[in-house]
């Protein structure tokens, strides 16, 4: 993997964004199917049980096997109905809130038998119960096992109703209600894995701002970094930072320097040869394209400015060095409020920097041609192989 | 400090359900047993109720008095519930309309017309017949389903 993928921070926000897609994406998964997933979720922690039922009823069944009125024999028989109790007693458990044999009446109300609770919450035989849906009936049709969601009733969540059949006929019914308490475990463990989503999400939103503010405050730091502060162009930093990058291909490359700068210095001091330089960046920055070429500060007097090439033809990118040339010589530089001196340069170009191995040929070959911009004389534009 | 102050928060709001101890219980039973008693004695009697429930709690006070006249005694009442089979004797003497929420109480003490009782956590609701005629009640269409002829 390329190092500037950990150097560029752009990546790291763009790592933290696809992982906050991702949670808001599961996060809107879970409150979509929520139901469903809850659903599932009891159906697996409950199947178990449903079959045990339904192997406690087959097991009724053969204790009755040889009874012809399972409703009256039951009710006359208290051995019969300890025996049964035991059985329901069997299927108690702290999901399971009562486990009870019904009969349904002639006028269709269904009745006590045997009821597997403790003696306080015990039904006697006969006392009816008020059912709360008509899939109880459903029962009697089907001769299938029914499951009856409750959806108003506080402590019980749901009933698994299963037949007892006789003679191809439903004669009782082995009732299991289930307590809330499964189903609420059941809904603690999704709002666990709800809020524990929220809170990872906090937390890699919280990332996520703290780096952008982070990579904000950066960009600005290393763009002052970058930024002679005396003239506003780039400064040496920035030259090393980019060139290792910089398309040669794609540049002309000129060194400039300001003629008898020193002596300006010596004769009006160096606050006149702050002004200088100031005035200098300043036309510099207001004549190149901005958007396009580059002006570094190299050091002292002396600035380095990349002129994008926008054809073949090199006049263009030559003329924004004439222009820059022109411009600082007939710009009046003011010395204090009222005088003010006129200033040269030297400049020499490298037409083609990309024939050199890197920058530092390049700019070599320019300097050079500055070189021979002084030594004939100063106040003059030489290009590097030229004549 | 900000972050780990807004964390904290975070935190706290996302478990805030973990803190409903705090908050006073209301009994949503019991809210629920005061409206069907309500209908229930409305339908029997016909007229203005005033309701005696024998040792009431605070708790049941507060609810019970949204729906109801409440009376302190059971001699200035015409509807009482006893719903913690604490009924004295000189109350039974009266000629009033006595209901229960006990289902076996209501089968062993013939004063009782009626019971509202909790079933297998499901609400129940068993009129007596013979003690309805005793009685002179008549109740509604809607609580005819739930009328028992002891006698079958």
């Amino acid at each position: 993997m390329n190092k500037n993928f950990f150097k560029n921070p752009y990546y790291l926000i763009g790592v933290l964004f696809v992982i906050i897609s991702f949670l808001v994406f599961l996060l809107y998964i879970i409150f979509q199917y929520e139901k469903n997933i809850e659903k599932d979720m009891f159906t697996i922690a409950t199947t178990d049980v449903l079959h045990i039922t339904q192997n406690k009823a087959d097991h009724i069944t053969k204790i009755l096997r040889y009874s012809d009125d399972y409703i009256n024999d039951i009710k006359k028989d208290t051995q019969l109905q300890k025996r049964l109790e035991m059985q329901l007693k069997n299927l108690i458990t702290p999901n399971i809130k009562y486990a009870y044999l019904l009969y349904k009446d002639r006028k269709n109300t269904f009745r006590f038998l045997v009821d597997g609770s403790p003696i306080d919450e015990k039904a006697m035989i006969n006392e009816k119960l008020d059912i709360t849906s008509d899939k109880w009936f459903e029962l009697y049709e089907a001769k299938l096992p029914v499951i009856i969601k409750h959806t108003y009733l506080q402590k019980l969540s749901l009933s698994y109703l299963v037949p007892i059949l006789y003679k191809e006929e439903v004669k009782l019914v082995l009732v299991i209600d289930f307590s809330v308490d499964k189903l609420h475990k059941i809904n603690q463990i999704i709002i666990m894995m709800k809020s524990g989503l929220f809170f990872i999400l906090a937390i890699v939103f919280i990332l996520f701002i703290v780096f952008a503010i982070q990579f904000i405050r950066y960009k600005r730091m290393k763009q002052q970094s970058f930024t002679d502060r005396l003239t506003n162009v780039y400064n040496r930093n920035y030259l090393h930072e980019i060139e290792d990058t910089v398309n040669l291909d794609e540049y002309m490359i000129a060194a400039l320097d300001i003629d008898y700068f020193k002596n300006v210095n010596d004769t009006y001091g160096h606050d006149v040869g702050d002004i200088i330089l100031r005035e200098v960046g300043n036309i510099l920055l207001h004549t190149i394209r901005v958007e396009e070429d580059i002006v570094v500060r190299y050091g002292g007097e002396e600035f380095v400015i990349f002129i994008k090439n926008k054809s073949e033809n090199s006049d263009t990118s030559l003329s924004v060095i004439q222009r820059v040339f022109s411009n600082i010589k007939e710009h009046k530089m003011f010395i204090n409020e009222e005088d003010y001196i006129y200033i040269t340069v030297s400049i020499g170009v490298n037409k083609t920097p990309s024939s050199s191995k890197n920058f530092l040929e390049a700019f070599k070959l320019a300097d050079i041609a500055l070189y021979e911009a002084k030594e004939s004389g100063r106040d003059t534009i030489k290009i590097y192989g030229e004549n | 400090m900000k972050i780990f102050t807004l964390l904290l928060t975070l935190i706290s709001f996302a478990f805030s359900d973990q803190y409903v101890f705090l908050v006073n219980k209301y009994d949503k039973e019991i809210e629920y047993e005061a409206k069907i008693i309500l209908k229930i004695a409305t339908s029997s009697l016909g007229r203005e109720i005033k309701l005696f429930i024998p040792d009431i709690s605070e708790q049941e006070k507060k609810i019970y008095s949204e729906y109801f006249n409440l009376t302190k005694n059971c001699e200035t009442a015409n509807f009482i519930f006893d719903n913690k089979g604490s009924l004295t004797n000189d109350c039974k003497k009266q000629n009033k309309l006595f209901f229960t929420n006990n289902y076996k109480k209501l089968m062993e003490n013939e004063k009782y017309y009626g019971a509202f009782f909790w079933s297998k956590s499901r609400p129940n609701i068993v009129f007596i017949k013979q003690r309805l005629e005793a009685n002179s009640v008549l109740l509604s269409k809607e609580y005819l389903k739930y009328i028992e002829d002891i006698n079958e």
